[in-house]
């Protein structure tokens, strides 16, 4: 595979079979798992080289938004406190106007009526709605989204469209995706990226004979 | 014989690098108490105030009970057994001996362990299996911070808390069953009570809500996050996190008793 690099204001989305290791290489870059074949840097960072303190640090400083496929949010909260958890964890912005902010957004993608619900009563729909709302109200600068936009219709896509949009518009966040297909990101200034079926290096079959 | 030694050598081997995983988890939060004076310090105090409420508050009226009921035994005990040589002047004595020192704090961290101990391992493996763990990290919030230290610091506020509430309700229910059998008066029984208690003895009681407390969400916590990555691990870390704790606290428990009471 070709080197890829993505810029500010750009979204690059890798495409491929199921398996392929879109999901394992996005993994890589937000520093979760390890890959000697490849190497992948996130505003010059090698993430998954780094200890926890220095990666939650550097994390923390580029407002990274990493959302995998299963989009968690932390089941003891209620959904407006997960909006929120990193803004007020980190300090990066008043209480007040990030409150103002995510309650803006959750009622403009339909789930307004979810502020005090804990996430178990979400749908995943709603659940993804949610995760993708709280990466995009910290104003990420990086962003690497594991099939963001599957299964999301109506007004969730709707709402949740125009903050990738402003993102990439303001050309302060680099967007790096992962998908089936380029076409779920239909409305948006994307750049596929084709990834190969993962090569067999090698493989063995022994018999005791 | 290789077998077994080999079975030794591995579990001797499995048990050095459990205990090197604690000190290291329970070395992080002590490490992360700095960043407190940050912004984290709002989110650490709401969660570690839920705990409370959940570990302390909400086991009162269970500790209540079984203190007011363990403190009417230990005087209808000594009452059966002594009669005729002066109990009353002894029911003092033998509640501070008896419950004060030994079973209050014991019976408050059994409870603990048993309401809290097996929750917390359950919630933070939940939350380790559906990726949460790894999603506070993507967001640069530190998990030992988050989610270890403010159940550490309400295990230990909360079971100092229902320590004490054990040794007062143990004192009310050891009266009513004095007062059942004899003429005591209140004043005379509190009396007693007040001069069995050594300052040692109010000393042990902080000490052990911290040594206890936090062996039960080092053991609960540090089982619930280091599940794999099968649901039925779930459970598994309940289960090794309350055994693990019962020990924990037993073996400390002896420990103290020797040194400070031999």
């Amino acid at each position: 595979m070709d080197p890829l690099a993505v810029g500010p204001g750009e979204m690059v989305v890798l495409t491929g079979p199921a398996g392929c290791g879109k999901s394992h290489l996005l993994r890589v870059a937000a520093g979760l798992a390890r890959d000697d074949d490849r190497r992948v840097t996130v505003g010059g960072h090698d993430l998954g080289g780094m200890s926890h303190r220095t990666r939650r640090r550097a994390v923390a400083a580029m407002k990274l938004l990493y959302l995998s496929q299963e989009a968690p949010l932390v089941s003891n909260l209620t959904v407006l406190e997960n909006l929120l958890l990193p803004i007020r964890y980190l300090g990066e912005r008043s209480d007040g106007e990030a409150i103002e902010e995510a309650l803006g957004l959750m009622s403009s993608a339909g789930i307004g009526w979810a502020e005090e619900e804990p996430p178990a009563r979400l749908s995943n729909e709603d659940r993804k709605t949610a995760a993708l709302l709280r990466g995009f109200l910290r104003r990420p600068v990086a962003a690497i989204l594991d099939d963001p936009l599957s299964g999301l219709e109506g007004s969730r896509l709707a709402a949740v469209l125009p903050l990738v949009r402003a993102a990439l518009g303001k050309g302060s966040c680099a967007i790096l995706a992962a998908a089936s297909e380029l076409k779920e990101f239909t409305g948006l200034p994307a750049r596929e990226a084709p990834l190969p079926p993962r090569r067999i290096r090698t493989a063995t079959l022994e018999d005791r004979g | 014989m290789r077998r077994f030694v080999e079975g030794l050598g591995s579990r001797v081997r499995a048990g050095l690098i459990t205990a090197g995983e604690m000190a290291s988890l329970l070395s992080l939060s002590l490490r992360s108490i700095p960043a407190l004076l940050g912004p984290a310090s709002g989110m650490v105090a709401r969660v570690a105030v839920r705990q409370v409420f959940f570990t302390g508050n909400q086991a009162l009226p269970l500790t209540g009970l079984i203190a007011f009921l363990i403190g009417g035994v230990v005087v209808i005990q000594a009452i059966t057994r002594l009669s005729g040589l002066g109990v009353e002047g002894f029911a003092g004595d033998l509640l501070v001996i008896a419950v004060l020192r030994e079973l209050g704090p014991l019976i408050a961290a059994v409870i603990v362990i048993g309401r809290s101990g097996t929750a917390m391992a359950a919630e933070l493996a939940t939350m380790r299996l559906r990726g949460e763990v790894d999603d506070l990290e993507t967001m640069g919030i530190d998990p030992v911070q988050y989610l270890f230290l403010p159940r550490l610091i309400g295990a230990v506020v909360s079971l100092f808390g229902l320590m004490v509430f054990f040794d007062l309700l143990a004192a009310l229910g050891g009266y009513a069953a004095l007062g059942l059998q004899t003429t005591t008066p209140l004043r005379s029984y509190l009396t007693s009570i007040l001069g069995a208690i050594q300052a040692r003895d109010l000393a042990l009681i902080p000490a052990k809500a911290i040594l206890f407390g936090g062996m039960i969400a080092l053991s609960c916590c540090y089982r619930g996050l280091s599940v794999g990555d099968s649901p039925t691990e779930i459970p598994r870390a309940a289960t090794r996190g309350v055994v693990m704790s019962l020990v924990g606290i037993f073996v400390a428990d002896s420990i103290v008793a020797m040194m400070v009471y031999s």
